[in-house]
């Protein structure tokens, strides 16, 4: 018996010898990543998780979100990389150290037998912005965007009788009766139609027949969109609404989030910037939204048509938020590349970003898109998941992401497949790449943003909305000021070809 | 008696005088405190008050969301620890020091003392810069370690100044004295300056205390763990990730910024503000004696 034991004793003391061998062998993955406030890095089972999935033990640093860049120049400067980079602004820096040989180089590791599920979901027009001098430093982490949409305030629209406006035309009209007749009913008039956060928002620019400055016309010719022909239409269109009180008159001094907060108060009737599908079903189930507005209903509308179409196309370019790198003088570039193209994965994009089943959600429907959670589980995945922790913020099928939109019930998820349904019914994606992506640009409008030219066109927009200026004198210093002062970025443009 | 009463007796015009004194002083006094009422009463009110009023004074509901969410913040107690470390060493190491080099270059006849002000006064106007900053720190081993946020800031040459120029505005008389009574330097700085630096103590103890819990940027070289964080950067990561956000995480927003931002502020500023009271009475003794330069 004792001999038994002994034996007994011996091979578990072995075993767990062989498991520690085993747990120390592995091999520890740095990283550098961008995560909101939140996250709690320490003791994380989710990227513990990863970690397993991966065979290796991942580190985390995660400096302060608005200081990323910050940190990650002392990072890069020191001697400090870690193995695995994340690199929020594909830009000149990121370029600059991809050429003084910071970066590995991952051209030819992008190939299906060493980095197989990268290649499976990467699009050329998304790996585009990771190129440097046509090689590639870095993988792109790129989010499937839901519809843009303008939502309205459904009860104001069926209080005074109106459509969800389409055209230009019919939406300064709603406007103008969310401002004039009272849609509140209390009698005061304290509402408006809308607020202004973007001059060039795509929600707004089709109905007039403007396009990105990088997409060429029909004869293949690039112009700068403040000098394309409708641009001083669409101010005047603008101008108009200001003059006729239908836009909010604080509306030069509406910041991040303010026009929402207007929205939820019960003072603007409509929202466009930023705006996407999910938030249609999501404020109006809102506590607040309620609570300010207890006969509230929130519905979406489309991008503005141009008058007498059909249908508006709209352009979207690849939603790339930044990208992944490596360290060039890495001790474990092929663990790296494991864990890299790991995060490619259907499985690790729905682990770092809902975290794991049973503890921090219940269950997750990838077809619906619907998930479960307690309200332990929701503290729990606020904790440990974030969608700034994903490698790529996208499924392999590029549906959306798996409840992206946070949905919880089929109530919800059935109005924003009806919201989807009608907005994309009258609007359809123009994909296009994005003129970060041209070698150069950035240098060129790095330029314009240094010698005050954006800031001086942004004052005088406002000053011309405010009927401060004439339209001669607006279109006077767009085309003999503002304009040639662009020449240099749109010829950067021109010489890439891009978009043809 | 007469004259006493006259004395005490206001005539019309210092009546006016002293009113309208009053009423500037009240005025501005309000204008003060009004902001910081009102930031206290929003830290306090219901999102959806808020937004259907933005000044009220007195809202019909209260509310705890926004410290509630600032308090749920798990590194927000770390924060804290971190901060109150940082602010009670620095400040008392800092203290020691000025005074050990404070009082030094305060006598005239201290060999080099002029090169050694300009070397001072050079720190002033001109700094390491970040990477060499980062680079020392990490080669002295500081990295993650709280001395790395207290000892790059522990002297600053402003303050110096002000030390030395008060120690300088002591009377010379009374450590003659001391000196002729057999006492050494030593007994002369801790038995005479010492006690007679009280007001410039407490001055320049608030200034470090201030500059120490406000501090947030060197963490974000020096502090690569969350939970080695200072308060204000917790607080500022808080705020700034609740203001700014990916596209889909706008629908994810718990409280408004807003709110969140005042009860931040509350957060933030009430310990430090407890200081203040205690040291008040020295404060402006202090300063203005020691900006006297002789």
């Amino acid at each position: 018996m004792k001999k038994t034991l002994s034996i007994v004793l011996a091979l578990l003391f072995a075993l767990s010898c062989m498991g520690a061998a085993l747990a120390e062998d592995k091999v520890t993955i740095t990283m550098i990543q961008r995560l909101p406030a939140a996250y709690i890095v320490e003791d994380n089972p989710v990227i513990a998780a990863w970690g397993d999935r991966t065979g290796v033990i991942i580190e985390v640093e995660a400096p302060p979100i608005s200081n990323y860049s910050d940190r990650l120049n002392v990072v890069m400067a020191s001697d400090d990389l870690p193995d695995l980079i994340y690199v929020q602004n594909l830009n000149n820096t990121y370029q600059q150290w991809a050429r003084d040989g910071l970066l590995l180089d991952l051209t030819d590791y992008l190939t299906p037998e060493i980095m197989p599920n990268a290649c499976k979901v990467l699009t050329q027009d998304e790996l585009a912005g990771c190129l440097v001098d046509g090689r590639l430093y870095s993988l792109p982490r790129v989010q499937t965007k839901p519809l843009d949409c303008i939502t309205y305030r459904g009860d104001w629209l069926e209080k005074l009788g109106l459509e969800v406006p389409k055209t230009a035309q019919e939406f300064a009209d709603v406007m103008l009766a969310f401002a004039k007749q009272d849609p509140d009913d209390n009698g005061i008039d304290d509402t408006y139609g809308f607020s202004i956060r973007n001059f060039n928002d795509r929600n707004l620019i089709h109905a007039f027949g403007l396009r990105p400055s990088d997409v060429p016309d029909e004869n293949g010719e690039y112009t700068v969109m403040e000098g394309q022909e409708g641009y001083m239409t669409y101010l005047t269109w603008l101008r108009d609404m200001y003059l006729n009180g239908a836009l909010d008159p604080e509306w030069y001094l509406t910041q991040s989030y303010e026009d929402q907060d207007k929205f939820f108060a019960g003072k603007i009737g409509a929202l466009y910037t930023d705006i996407i599908i999910n938030h249609v079903t999501q404020w109006a189930a809102n506590a607040t939204f309620v609570a300010v507005n207890p006969e509230g209903t929130v519905v979406a509308g489309p991008s503005l048509l141009p008058e007498g179409a059909d249908k508006v196309g709209v352009y979207y370019a690849p939603q790339v938020w930044g990208g992944y790198a490596i360290n060039a003088d890495s001790e474990h570039i092929e663990e790296t590349l494991r864990v890299l193209d790991d995060g490619y994965t259907d499985e690790c994009v729905t682990l770092l970003f809902k975290g794991i089943e049973g503890l921090t959600y219940t269950s997750l429907d990838p077809e619906t898109r619907v998930i479960t959670l307690t309200p332990e589980q929701t503290a729990l995945a606020d904790q440990w998941c974030a969608s700034y922790a994903t490698i790529n913020y996208q499924l392999s099928n590029k549906d959306m992401i798996i409840a992206g939109g946070t949905s919880t019930n089929e109530v919800e998820l059935a109005n924003w497949m009806a919201a989807n349904d009608f907005v994309s019914s009258l609007e359809y994606r123009i994909s296009y790449l994005g003129e970060g992506t041209i070698p150069g640009y950035n240098d060129e409008s790095t330029k314009l943003t240094n010698d005050g030219v954006y800031s001086e066109r942004n004052e005088k927009i406002t000053q011309y909305i405010c009927g401060q200026i004439t339209e001669e004198e607006m279109a006077s210093y767009l085309q003999n000021v503002y304009v040639p002062a662009c020449e240099p970025m749109m010829n950067v443009i021109r010489a890439s070809g891009i978009n043809k | 008696m007469p004259g006493k009463r006259s004395a005490v007796r206001k005539t019309a015009d210092e009546y006016v005088i002293s009113g309208f004194s009053h009423l500037i002083v009240g005025v501005f006094a309000l204008l003060c405190f009004i902001p910081i009422l009102l930031v206290i009463i929003y830290s306090f009110t219901p999102y959806d008050l808020y937004l259907k009023n933005h000044f009220d004074f007195f809202p019909s509901r209260l509310t705890l969301d926004a410290y509630r969410m600032v308090t749920n913040y798990r590194y927000i107690w770390t924060g804290y620890g971190n901060t109150l470390y940082i602010t009670f060493f620095g400040s008392i190491l800092s203290l020691i020091v000025l005074v050990l080099t404070g009082y030094p270059l305060s006598k005239k006849d201290l060999k080099g003392r002029n090169v050694y002000m300009t070397l001072w006064i050079i720190t002033m106007f001109f700094s390491g810069g970040m990477i060499p900053n980062y680079f020392l720190i990490r080669t002295l081993g500081l990295l993650n370690n709280r001395w790395s946020l207290i000892l790059p800031g522990l002297v600053s040459c402003y303050n110096l100044i002000l030390m030395k120029n008060y120690i300088q505005g002591l009377p010379g008389s009374l450590e003659e004295a001391a000196l002729i009574d057999g006492a050494n330097d030593l007994v002369v700085l801790v038995r005479i300056v010492l006690p007679l630096s009280a007001p410039i103590l407490a001055t320049l103890g608030l200034f470090t205390a201030v500059g120490y819990w406000n501090s947030y940027f060197n963490a974000i070289m020096y502090m690569t763990k969350r939970a080695n964080w200072p308060l204000q950067l917790v607080l500022r990561e808080l705020l700034f990730e609740s203001a700014v956000n990916e596209m889909t995480a706008m629908d994810e927003r718990v409280s408004t910024p807003f709110l969140l931002k005042m009860a931040s502020i509350v957060v933030a500023t009430v310990p430090i503000m407890c200081i203040y009271p205690f040291l008040q009475k020295y404060f402006m003794t202090g300063l203005a004696l020691g900006g006297v330069k002789e």
